[in-house]
């Protein structure tokens, strides 16, 4: 009797649970969808502020010129280019400074001062003039090194993994080092595996991060057909503010190429990676019950 | 610094002897700068053709507009560009760097760009030069604000152009700059030198109102002449919706407020109320000379509480859109578009926004009226700033800073003169070609007469007529004709018009011819730059005054609060920012 | 073997350590530009010395009292909210059982997140405006229609709101990381002890991602006197100055007329320095509760 009353209920939270879960994901979804519908719109309706969630006259006129708009998938490629290197350089920073930076001060030494070194790093910086200034010297404007080392090291990331790490056993750690293994084959072969899930996290992070980034691109990046995706598409959309234009004469050469449809397409066909690789990272979230099993 | 100073002397010297030789040779070449440009002498490139035949090809280079260097001059250059624009399927490895542009300046000037940075136009452009001015890195020629230009001249660290003005601009950009009575150049003019080419800002005109004629016809209005007619005919929009949107869906004047578009302020952009203000003889956002003569800010006149009066008893009435405060410029537009707005405050060139309209509902007739007038009969609106915040520069020691001027000479030939009709060398015609279909943007920016917009329709006007010969006009203003002459062709052919033509036509023939005949009293603002405590006190007092301007007109505070408003604006800066300007505008 | 240790750490620091010298430490010399009337075409050297006056001005402004706690308020409700809403989110998506119905939505909550804030402003705009869905469910049951973006009664609240739902979903997937950490064992354990799921949920699964949850609150501290330049800039209007006008639009809008870098880096230094105490006294409190530390 009991046990058919707690059934009862969990079915209703269930219920519960479900509509609010759904009913999230839908009001998420809204904007894209909007996004979607303008860029499937004809281009009047679009102005007219007629699109909601389903396009107006469906056409596929802005994909098809978007196409043609070799510069797009140029950037496209770049951005490609930088987010794999960037989060590659990234993740492998992170991962050998929070390795020391988790050990106490009895295990190493000199983590206080790393620590207080890093943290300095994350609350202070010098501000755009002074970075650009060493970043032109080093000559490192106009290449796509410019966009991935003066922001390699992610502090945040660090700390985030450093307190991963920290929650692995220390049993485990110390059994490969009576096996006479060193540091980093401690990292590799004890703390990578056991931290999957909070890596496939900054991973994600980073990468998000530097396919969403704009402004460095155009900060460092010097000639147009070097531009990174965002940074192509904000420059493009950014100029559509007509009201700065003082110029009669400039008004009418902006409004002629206002196109809102084109714009949306290029933002959607931009977010498309990202939607793609959401489920691959999560695939780790698994393994890390598995390997929380193991700890027992 | 004395190095420096040394070397500035040094500078100086060999540009004098530069000027002795170049006046010299210019009495033999004065001629060929009235002349067509030569086209078969830029064509060969490395043999100019000289008339005296004893100068050296470098100084004549240095000297007239025309001719090109001997070898090829590199020059590094910030450019503005349109990242989106796309190059002819033909071109090969088509970019701003590479474009029928710099082929052009290469033929004709025998000159070769390096693009050192590009940028879109607007904050990314000026992120762009502030850390090329902040590195010390610069190329040899980019576009300034005034602000950079100012504290470029004052640190020497860019070139003095006087010389190369008065010997390398043609005589088509002279014209072009004193269609603007000197004041384009003053701006640009330090201790009697000039250090920058400006780019100028043609005369907007007048703001209109444009009305929806065939909600008016339908509701059997009037024209309008004075306030109350445009009361009358905004209150019948609104409430008897002659476009069927609804009940209460029918939007009166539409305003938009966003940062750099406020209900009031300069003439560009659209979807203001600037005409209300002026009638009663306030100019808002102005540095103007007040009724006993001294130099007053505009918007803290009284006559200013006049217009915030009138607006909101508009803004209670319904007349004035209930949403203004939070519509950006695009939402605007989408009103229009959308058909639930028949009245707008713009300039002439409205119709480049109507162009959905015109698709959604062709039988929208919009008119522009120059209302309301003032107890005189007339309209009052005030004169603009002659330059737009594009001031060329040339980096100080650069071998040739005349090039500057010759390559904008060159375009201005082709762009605003007849050179292009005369010119049939192979680059020219691929120069035409991407000026016409708007490939890429032409890097070092034309510029237009003062009454640019007159002038064209008066062209158009004549060639349509059949008095004037279509070639006989700049380049632009054909395609115009054009356009019209196919708008023209397909209402007498009972056809719907394409909508480029439709709005070509609106603004060009209709708009322009308005904008030309109307008369109107034209206030001169006598300040346009800024003082030294603008720079900490100014968006402090803006703040002040938008939001107070807002309160009032959507009624959460009374007019009564603008009395307050002038008080605390004073107190809080304005007085002295108003005596600095009243001594830099006395001068 | 201890010592060799300490030279394999030192290793691991080094690679790191060298970039941040390079990219982070060494332009810090800009700094100085705080003091100083920063004119690019003076340069460093030799702009004008002015000691403290740009942190006057920025503390002596007619509105900076309404500035800055426009801005504290706001950022602490957006702080709170990105801790509160994602591990909800995160605790109620462990409960969804149906694995479809899971990385589907988990995928889709974290969209927003990618449409800048230029985009995602004019959707809340439709959404907030008088004829938009809200003020069409406030008529419905007979309300005054009621203006959200051009009142300071409600701008704040959909400030804070939007920013809540354009950015739970994305700092919802550190807080999944986290639930994956929990040992099951510990499930099935209360569940043989006849636990409920609620119960489960207070005694294992919170405390559980708990140290993730101070983490992530600790690293928002720092950017309290920030509060999202770009929703608010393209979404206020002089009518809600009062309540939406913070510190980075205010010295955005400076820089319209003068371009203000001393301004923008005192400003940076300002916020570093708070930053700074909030985050080693977050760590201090960590510390003296429970046995854990941060840093």
């Amino acid at each position: 009797m009991g046990k058919a009353v707690m059934k009862k209920r969990i079915r209703f939270a269930d219920i519960i649970i479900y509509m609010i879960t759904i009913a999230l994901a839908l009001a998420c979804l809204l904007p894209l969808l909007n996004m979607a519908a303008i860029s499937f719109s004809n281009s009047a309706a679009a102005t007219a502020g007629r699109v909601g969630i389903l396009p107006v006259d469906f056409t596929v006129n802005s994909y098809a010129k978007l196409l043609k708009e070799a510069q797009y998938w140029r950037s496209l490629m770049i951005s490609f280019a930088r987010t794999i290197l960037g989060t590659i350089i990234n993740i492998v920073l992170v991962i050998v400074m929070a390795y020391p930076l988790s050990k106490s001060t009895r295990e190493f030494y000199a983590q206080k001062i790393y620590m207080r070194i890093v943290l300095f790093a994350m609350l202070f910086n010098g501000g755009m003039i002074p970075t650009y200034l060493v970043v032109n010297k080093l000559g490192l404007c106009d290449t796509l090194w410019s966009l991935i080392l003066p922001s390699a090291v992610g502090v945040g990331n660090v700390i985030l993994l450093m307190n991963f790490f920290r929650s692995v056993p220390k049993e485990l750690e110390e059994a490969t080092q009576i096996d006479g293994a060193n540091p980093f084959q401690t990292l590799w072969n004890v703390f990578i595996p056991m931290s999957k899930p909070c890596i496939a996290t900054i991973i994600l992070f980073c990468a998000v991060g530097h396919w969403n980034d704009y402004f460095t691109g155009i900060l460092y990046i010097s000639k147009i057909r070097n531009y990174p995706l965002q940074t192509y598409i904000q420059s493009v959309t950014a100029s559509f503010d007509i009201s700065r234009v003082t110029d009669p004469k400039k008004i009418q050469e902006y409004l002629t190429i206002s196109e809102k449809t084109l714009n949306a397409a290029k933002i959607v066909v931009s977010t498309l990676p990202l939607m793609i690789m959401y489920p691959f990272v999560t695939k780790y979230f698994k393994d890390g019950i598995v390997v929380g099993a193991v700890k027992e | 610094m004395r190095a420096k100073r040394i070397m500035a002397l040094g500078l100086t010297a060999v540009m004098l002897m530069g000027i002795v030789t170049a006046c010299g040779s210019d009495k033999g070449t004065g001629k060929s700068t009235e002349n067509a440009p030569q086209a078969e002498a830029g064509a060969e490139g490395d043999s100019p053709q000289t008339e005296t035949g004893e100068a050296d090809p470098w100084v004549l280079a240095a000297t007239d507009p025309y001719a090109p260097y001997p070898d090829t001059v590199n020059y590094t250059i910030g450019v503005t560009v349109d990242p989106s624009r796309t190059y002819p399927e033909d071109w090969e490895n088509g970019s701003p760097e590479h474009s029928a542009y710099t082929e052009f300046y290469k033929a004709k000037l025998n000159v070769q760009n390096t693009d050192y940075f590009e940028a879109a136009d607007g904050d990314d452009y000026r992120t762009k030069v502030s850390m090329a001015i902040s590195s010390g890195d610069l190329p040899d020629i980019m576009a300034v604000t005034h602000e950079e230009l100012v504290a470029l001249v004052e640190n020497d660290l860019v070139e003095d152009l006087t010389e190369a003005y008065s010997n390398c601009a043609s005589s088509l950009m002279k014209e072009i700059y004193d269609s603007y009575d000197g004041r384009a150049l003053d701006m640009a003019t330090f201790d009697g030198k000039l250090y920058a080419m400006p780019t100028t800002n043609i005369s907007g005109g007048p703001e209109f109102l444009w009305l929806r004629k065939d909600w008016m016809d339908q509701l059997g209005l009037k024209e309008p002449e004075t306030l109350e007619d445009v009361e009358a005919i905004v209150t019948a929009f609104v409430e008897r919706d002659p476009g069927n949107n609804g009940a209460g869906k029918t939007v009166g004047i539409p305003l938009c407020t966003t940062e750099s578009n406020f209900l009031y302020g300069n003439y560009s952009s659209a979807y203001k109320m600037n005409n209300v203000f002026t009638m009663f003889g306030a100019c808002p956002e102005q540095w103007i000379r007040t009724g006993d003569g001294s130099v007053g800010y505009g918007s803290v006149q009284p006559e200013m509480k006049e217009g915030l009066t009138l607006l909101a008893d508009w803004y209670a009435k319904g007349l004035i859109d209930k949403e203004f405060s939070t519509r950006k410029y695009a939402e605007v537009t989408s009103l229009i578009t959308d058909g639930r707005c028949g009245s707008v405050f713009a300039g002439w060139w409205l119709p480049y926004d109507l162009g959905g309209c015109y698709e959604l509902n062709p039988e929208a007739e919009w008119v522009s009226y120059l209302v309301p007038a003032g107890s005189d009969g007339k309209v009052t609106t005030w004169t603009g700033n002659p330059n737009q915040e594009v001031y060329f520069v040339v980096r100080k020691g650069f071998e040739h800073p005349e090039l500057l001027v010759k390559i904008k000479s060159l375009t201005l030939d082709y762009n605003q003169g007849d050179a292009a009709y005369t010119d049939d060398s192979a680059e020219a015609a691929a120069y035409m070609e991407w000026v016409n279909h708007g490939y890429g943007i032409e890097f070092i920016g034309g510029f237009d007469w003062y009454d640019a917009v007159a002038r064209s329709y008066t062209h158009i006007k004549e060639a349509i007529d059949g008095t004037r010969d279509p070639q006989n006009m700049t380049a632009y203003e054909n395609s115009l004709y054009e356009s019209c002459k196919s708008y023209l062709a397909s209402v007498e052919a009972g056809e719907q018009p394409e909508k480029q033509n439709w709005i070509d036509y609106n603004c060009r023939m209709v708009a322009a011819k308005q904008m030309l005949e109307a008369d109107v009293n034209s206030v001169n603002p006598v300040f346009f730059g800024q003082t030294e405590s603008m720079g900490m006190m100014w968006e402090t007092l803006r703040t002040l005054e938008r939001k107070t301007v807002m309160q009032i007109v959507t009624g959460e505070v009374p007019v009564s609060e603008f009395d307050t408003f002038v008080e605390e604006w004073k107190a809080a800066g304005g007085d002295t920012i108003t005596a600095e300007v009243s001594e830099q505008a006395g001068n | 073997m201890r010592k060799k240790k300490q030279i394999y750490y030192h290793l691991m620091m080094f690679p790191g350590l060298f970039l941040l010298i390079i990219f982070t430490f060494v332009p810090m010399f800009g700094v100085v530009m705080a003091f100083q009337n920063y004119i690019p075409a003076k340069g460093i050297l030799g702009s004008k010395w002015v000691g403290l006056q740009n942190f006057k001005t920025i503390f002596t402004l007619r509105d900076s009292r309404q500035i800055f706690s426009n801005t504290i308020i706001i950022s602490f409700w957006k702080i709170f909210l990105k801790s509160v809403v994602p591990v909800s989110f995160a605790l109620l998506i462990n409960e969804v059982e149906n694995k479809f119905v899971k990385s589907s939505v988990q995928t889709i909550v974290y969209l927003p997140h990618f449409l800048s804030w230029v985009v995602f402003a004019s959707v809340v705009q439709m959404i907030f405006s008088l004829e938009g869905p809200v003020n069409k469910v406030i008529g419905s049951v007979g309300l005054e229609p009621i203006m959200f973006l051009g009142t300071n009664q409600w701008f704040r609240k959909i400030i804070i709101f939007t920013e809540s739902w354009k950015e739970f979903g994305y700092a919802s997937i550190v807080y999944f990381a986290a639930l994956t950490g929990i040992d099951p064992g510990l499930y099935e354990a209360a569940s043989i002890d006849g636990a409920t799921r609620f119960k489960k949920l207070i005694h294992i699964t919170l405390p559980g991602i708990l140290p993730i949850i101070l983490i992530m609150l600790t690293m928002e501290l720092p950017n309290i006197l920030s509060a999202g330049f770009d929703q608010i800039y393209n979404l206020y209007n002089p009518l809600v100055y009062d309540t939406g006008d913070i510190l980075d639009t205010f010295v955005y809008r400076m820089g319209m007329t003068k371009r203000q870098y001393s301004i923008g880096t005192a400003v940076g230094l300002i916020k570093s320095t708070l930053g700074m105490i909030l985050i080693l006294t977050a760590n201090k409190l960590v510390t003296t509760f429970s046995d854990r530390r941060m840093f």
